[in-house]
């Protein structure tokens, strides 16, 4: 039985497929923490204390903002300050997303067209501004590539202004894979997927954009 | 670690040449990727873990005095952010998301389902030990423990993994021998 199970882990370890490594992301995160030093947070706490109450709740508001960066050789990157909020649970249901979607900070269209049988498995949240959601696509044809992740988020996320001052989360998706993202409204979609077809991906966003409008209305 | 990296290697890394250290992680990212991807059992964590793992490195190798403790000292840089990534997310996502990307591979989603009811230290040590061929002793210099902690923990996750890989595939029930409960 021993025997067993040491090969079982042997073949289990041969079978795990590496991911290109991602020498551009290091470089990036290296260069990141370098220009944010540990003491960094002390001198911020200094300036901060030196203004009025007005300046410390604003401070506030912005360490806790998220920021959403596009990675040039594919995915994402998504970083938030040291007060936001991160929560990250399995799911089973679209109405918990909606759930999730009254509670961001814009008025959210969530993803929709997506094709039958899509199930969501996951849902990121990064305080109330980013849901990133994980979909199990349906389909034998996609083999490996059946996982998709549509992020919704307020435009702001994107903005440079909005990188927060303190570093505190830093999470990287899709590491290598394509990007789309476009505007719906207030609303910043981005899908990373290797496993959509162009047909899919144009119904998902026909789909969004129609909702869009009809919110408007 | 497969294959071993080069002592020369290290030392050009430890002396600060960021091409260097480059090449090394270059080296050792798959065996970083394998080792998190074994305890946190989900592809897009791994890659996470992984990547923070080399982040760290690439920090902090300067501050590694001996070359010859770098196997240890990456595997527990590795093993360190894997157990911070693990606490974000629950086990049982973990196990289905893991099921969901390894449909077609049946000996891993058993092995990964049975490993699923492993608390995380015994988790780890089966890994390090069955995964990386890492013998007892230097799992212990890994995790900070006694080499009588590391055997003591791999016996008992041994204990709770065979009846439930039995379970799980019954051609590996051998004549005779009783599935119980864990």
């Amino acid at each position: 039985m021993q025997s067993d199970l040491s090969a079982r882990c042997r073949l289990a370890r041969e079978l795990i497929d590496v991911p290109p490594f991602p020498l551009a992301l290091i470089r990036l995160a290296v260069e990141r923490s370098t220009q944010a030093p540990p003491h960094r947070k002390s001198i911020l706490a200094i300036v901060v204390a030196s203004f009025s109450v007005v300046a410390i709740a604003a401070a506030a508001e912005i360490s806790q903002q998220t920021h959403v960066q596009f990675n040039p050789s594919g995915g994402l990157i998504i970083s938030a300050g040291p007060k936001t909020k991160i929560a990250s649970r399995p799911i089973h249901s679209n109405a918990e997303i909606h759930e999730a979607a009254k509670r961001l900070d814009f008025p959210a269209i969530v993803p929709q067209g997506l094709p039958e049988g899509t199930k969501p498995v996951r849902l990121f949240a990064s305080g109330t501004s980013l849901l990133a959601i994980t979909y199990d696509l349906p389909g034998v044809q996609r083999r490996s590539h059946h996982m998709l992740w549509i992020s919704i988020a307020n435009r702001a996320t994107t903005a440079a202004s909005n990188a927060p001052a303190i570093l505190r989360h830093r999470m990287v998706r899709g590491v290598s894979m394509s990007v789309a993202h476009w505007g719906v409204g207030p609303e910043d979609v981005i899908v990373i997927s290797n496993g959509l077809t162009d047909p899919e991906f144009a119904a998902v966003k026909r789909a969004m954009e129609q909702e869009s409008r009809d919110f408007a209305r | 670690m497969h294959p071993q990296v080069p002592t020369e290697l290290i030392d050009a890394a430890r002396n600060g040449g960021s091409a260097d250290v480059e090449r090394l992680l270059e080296m050792v990212w798959p065996d970083a990727y394998r080792l998190a991807r074994a305890i946190v059992t989900q592809t897009q964590s791994a890659e996470d873990v992984a990547q923070e793992a080399c982040v760290t490195v690439f920090r902090s190798i300067a501050s590694l005095r001996n070359s010859d403790a770098f196997r240890t000292w990456f595997y527990r840089i590795v093993v360190r952010e894997a157990l911070k990534q693990k606490r974000m997310q629950t086990s049982s996502t973990a196990l289905s998301a893991d099921a969901a990307y390894c449909e077609d591979r049946s000996a891993l989603v058993d092995l990964y389902r049975a490993l699923g009811v492993l608390s995380d230290r015994q988790r780890i040590v089966i890994v390090l030990h069955y995964f990386e061929n890492l013998p007892s002793r230097e799992i212990g210099r890994i995790l900070h423990v006694p080499d009588a902690t590391v055997r003591f923990r791999l016996m008992s996750a041994r204990r709770r993994l065979y009846p439930l890989l039995a379970e799980l595939n019954p051609s590996l029930k051998k004549k005779g021998e009783e599935i119980y409960a864990v």
